[in-house]
């Protein structure tokens, strides 16, 4: 009888755990988000730190955490400039480093 | 304690006006005091676009006058100690519909008369060059040579330029009079923190030029006409170049003959698109016009107007952010032309009034007024400039 | 366009406590927050279930009364997640940018009282490698910390303010490595400022304290007084840093200079008030010399120079939540007796009530806040290829060309340089830079309060064009 509740609790945590994460899709690497995360807070749970680099090429990450500093911007499905920070993640969203440098007109 | 200074000359204004002025005249080795009421570039020339434009001036005078200044620009541009990020990438003036397309092309060539590089481009051969322009834009006309820089960056290389020859650069001092002598020439500027013993003095004050031109008793018609700027945060590029509207040209030049399919607030308030992309890899977006007095504050109705203009001929601009807006004051003339001009006060020039001009016409109204203070052969006549026209 | 009698501008502690009390007296109430969860920076992570985040049981307690009683009003009011304002037009339409709606978007409501409770953000004086990732700010790995995530393996935590405890009590609770607390507070001032702090300290706050300090103490985790960080190592993330001890004006010592394993670092000089928008409502404010900052000035009702708006908790003086509590529900209380919904008697003794409780946080508040302030000394930090403005890369190499070009105030050098012209619209480059130009010019003092411009936060073109 103890055992039968054991697996079924064992089954039920599986699941939430399944319910509770899915795949984000980081420089074209996979990489698990946990509900209610932000990108941002996905990729630094992930050990990404270098979310943009600089049109001086300088790196840059997270900071504020709150949206006003805009240091957190990444490519997210396509569109620039996503702040990171105040972006739930979703399943499947596509994130990119966002290179400010080769954002140029081509000459 | 009064502080008594000499010069050649006095200009007055430290926006690009008197920067160029100052430049050009220090090279000819004349002693030039500037004297600025703030900092240097804190008026109009601190509240601008980088405009160096051919494509949108009447032909005739105006695109003469216009393509000798654009002329100046590249080598000053290598000259100067400053990188004020000048680029020459052309522009385009996008056509909205047919009736405008057969307009554009008798315009473009009145234009190639006078031997500027215009051409026409087709529905196809537009999207080629500006991809995201909206699908409807009928077509185009693209005018080489024109230009772009960081207009602040010109001033300050201008005027940095001129000290490193021995110019004399005065901030933060406004004029409160000016003397003349018994035969009404030009004797004493008197500012805030000196006297300066001068017999000659160009009016380069901007939208102020009216009342430093009272303190000589003259009349100079200028009023500061408002314009609105929105500027983008840094993304991709949206255009290679600067990008305004052929039809707000037509209503310009045409004497209301013309009108375009614009909303009621577009309409009251001048707007036009004006896209120009930087250097800074943002873009900015314009342009409004209205007399306000010297209210430099934004109106959102016209900003409203302003993105809705600009969405119309580039739609991928919705998405992206305004960073912040600002206005600049135009020193607005009722001719649309310039003041460039001695006048009937024996030692007292005017060089002001360029409206939306002012940067692109900065360099050849630097060298004409050089050239009339030294008594050298005018670049260009320049009779329909003169004060005593209105 | 709908109208309501109040809108709630931030829904932290603040502004919640507004929603209920307005709505317990039948005001129409619009509560407006960006982020997608009521709760604001304090209680926002409490809605994410993520285990059980809140190690501090009296903010567990006082954080699950304030939602419950939300949650019994919140059917009377409209509430607005995931959105912006960027304009307040006159009395009071409050432009809206709605992030989360793909769908209608409603562009703008109207007020007929405003009150403004958008809470603060970080404080900081640029130090060499401040701009490089794993920098980041007290309060943002705060927040990172409560919902779980630990950033990385050997933490520093520098600057000052309290905020550095509850971070360090955070992270404990989440079984981070902390590799050293560097406070520019010296030993000397704290002693000094006790009888303040003491006196007027109440019990949760007191609790709180000591249990932070305790849960420090006991993790052995090395304390730095009068220390400051005066660089961050690294190519593209932080992989060291030097600390150093700094004098009586907050002058970095030379020769005191130390390295200190690290891989993250969490940097920040405390809080100020967000008054971007009191600043746009044209808003009386006032620089206040012993806290550092501009603050609106309000009356005891929590009613700005303007009349029908108010500012209510960190966005005011940063205080707290629990003083933000009693001053949302101050200001909800005198917004209702203005608009009708309550008695001026009933209004007067409520504010009596509050007012007696918030007594005690002001105090300690101010004390706590004077702690804080970034000495002038602290500047000397800032080496010539220190990014000063982060958005526009400006270096203070770029800064000290402009001024020695006769640059004299902050126009001047934003012209010159494009200083403050990025993202952040000057948040951050802005709390120094004049400070930078006195220092670098030899200029005589002279304080200016900046009018925001249009949009007083980046908007898209097609909000603004309502399409």
């Amino acid at each position: 009888m103890k055992e039968k509740n054991f697996q079924r609790k064992l089954i039920q945590y599986f699941e939430m755990e399944r319910d509770n994460t899915f795949e984000i899709e980081v420089n074209g690497r996979k990489v698990t988000a946990q509900r209610g995360q932000t990108i941002a807070e996905a990729l630094l749970a992930n050990g990404f730190r270098v979310f943009r680099r600089t049109r001086n090429d300088a790196p840059r990450g997270f900071y504020c955490g709150m949206g006003v500093c805009y240091e957190c911007r990444m490519i997210v499905n396509g569109i620039p400039n996503v702040r990171t920070c105040m972006t739930p993640a979703t399943p499947g969203c596509e994130v990119t480093t966002q290179n400010e440098a080769k954002m140029k007109v081509k000459e | 304690m009064t502080v008594h200074k000499t010069a050649n000359v006095v200009v007055i204004g430290g926006g690009v006006a008197g920067a160029a002025i100052t430049y050009f005249l220090t090279r000819k080795n004349v002693e030039v005091i500037l004297v600025e009421k703030g900092a240097i570039a804190s008026g109009t020339s601190g509240r601008c676009e980088g405009d160096v434009l051919i494509c949108d001036k009447e032909p005739g005078f105006d695109s003469r006058l216009g393509k000798l200044s654009q002329d100046l620009f590249p080598q000053i541009a290598q000259e100067l100690d400053y990188d004020i990020g000048w680029t020459q990438k052309g522009s385009l003036l996008a056509i909205e519909n047919e009736e405008e397309m057969e307009v554009a092309k008798t315009f473009c060539a009145r234009l190639a008369a006078e031997g500027l590089p215009v051409r026409i481009l087709d529905r196809h051969e537009v999207r080629e060059v500006e991809p995201h322009l909206a699908e409807d834009i009928v077509g185009g006309m693209e005018t080489d040579g024109d230009g772009s820089l960081y207009p602040m960056g010109l001033v300050y290389g201008l005027v940095s330029d001129a000290k490193k020859r021995g110019a004399q650069i005065l901030t933060h001092n406004a004029v409160l009079d000016i003397k003349r002598d018994r035969n009404g020439s030009i004797a004493r500027v008197i500012t805030q923190q000196e006297e300066i013993i001068t017999p000659q003095v160009v009016n380069a004050a901007g939208i102020w030029a009216p009342f430093i031109g009272k303190m000589v008793g003259l009349d100079i018609p200028i009023r500061p006409r408002q314009g609105q700027m929105l500027v983008s945060e840094r993304t991709f590029p949206v255009g290679p170049r600067k990008v305004m509207e052929f039809g707000y040209m037509m209503a310009k030049f045409e004497g209301g003959s013309y009108t375009r399919k614009v909303t009621p607030e577009m309409e009251k308030f001048g707007v036009a698109l004006v896209f120009e992309p930087t250097e800074a890899q943002n873009f900015l977006i314009g342009s409004s016009r209205r007399f306000v007095g010297e209210d430099t504050s934004c109106d959102v109705e016209v900003l409203r107007a302003m993105a809705q203009r600009a969405i119309r001929f580039f739609p991928v601009i919705k998405d992206i952010n305004i960073i912040r807006s600002y206005a600049g004051l135009r020193p607005y003339t009722p001719d649309h032309l310039p003041i460039v001009s001695e006048t009937e006060v024996p030692g007292f020039y005017v060089a002001a009034g360029h409206e939306g001009d002012g940067i692109g016409l900065s360099l050849i109204t630097g060298k004409l007024v050089t050239q009339m203070i030294c008594g050298e052969p005018l670049e260009i006549n320049v009779d329909p400039l003169r004060l005593g026209r209105f | 366009m709908k109208d309501f009698d109040l809108v709630i501008i931030g829904a932290g502690p603040a502004g919640i406590s507004a929603a209920i009390e307005a709505a317990d007296r039948g005001a129409s109430v619009a509560l407006i927050d960006e982020n997608p969860v009521l709760g604001g920076k304090v209680f926002g992570h409490m809605h994410y279930h993520l285990k059980d985040a809140i190690p501090d049981k009296i903010e567990k307690k006082i954080g699950s009364q304030l939602m419950h009683r939300l949650d019994s009003v919140m059917d009377s009011m409209s509430v607005f997640l995931e959105t912006e304002v960027w304009n307040i037009l006159d009395q009071w339409i409050v432009a809206l940018h709605q992030k989360g709606t793909s769908g209608e978007q409603v562009r703008s409501i109207k007020a007929r009282k405003l009150i403004i409770s958008i809470g603060a953000f970080e404080r900081i004086v640029p130090f060499p490698g401040w701009t490089l990732p794993g920098v980041f700010s007290v309060g943002g790995l705060n927040t990172l910390a409560k919902k779980g995530i630990v950033p990385g393996e050997k933490i520093l935590i520098a600057g000052n303010g309290p905020l550095q405890l509850v971070l360090a009590h955070h992270l404990i609770n989440e079984g981070a490595r902390i590799t050293g607390i560097v406070n520019a507070v010296s030993l000397q001032n704290v002693a000094k400022r006790s009888p303040q702090l003491f006196l007027n300290i109440n019990s949760s706050v007191l609790k709180s304290g000591f249990s932070y300090l305790f849960n420090i103490k006991k993790h052995r985790i090395p304390m730095y007084f009068s220390h400051v960080i005066s660089r961050a190592r690294g190519t593209n993330q932080v992989e060291g840093a030097e600390i150093v001890r700094i004098d009586k004006t907050s002058r970095p010592i030379k020769g005191t200079e130390k390295g200190i394993v690290t891989d993250c670092i969490a940097y920040g000089y405390g809080l100020i008030p967000s008054s971007e928008i009191t600043r746009l409502c044209g808003c009386n404010h006032i620089f206040d010399e012993q806290l550092g900052y501009w603050r609106v000035q309000l009356s005891e009702r929590m009613e700005t120079s303007k009349a029908g708006i108010f500012a209510a908790g960190d966005c005011r003086i940063v205080k707290g939540y629990s003083a933000a509590i009693e001053e949302g529900k101050i200001a909800a209380v005198e917004a209702c007796s203005q608009l009708g919904y309550t008695s001026r008697k009933t209004a007067d003794s409520a504010l009596r009530a509050s007012l007696k409780k918030l007594k005690r946080f002001k105090e300690f508040a101010r004390a706590m806040e004077i702690l804080s302030r970034p000495g002038p000394g602290l500047l000397d930090i800032i080496s010539d290829d220190t990014v000063v403005c982060r958005c526009e890369e400006v270096t203070m190499k770029d800064i000290r060309s402009a001024v020695a070009e006769g640059a004299g105030d902050v126009n001047d050098i934003k012209r010159r340089t494009r200083l403050g012209m990025g993202h952040c619209q000057g948040r951050f480059c802005g709390q120094v830079i004049n400070e930078l130009i006195w220092k670098l010019a030899g200029m005589p003092r002279k304080r200016e309060i900046f009018t925001p411009r249009i949009p007083i936060k980046p908007v898209p073109f097609g909000v603004l064009a309502r399409q």
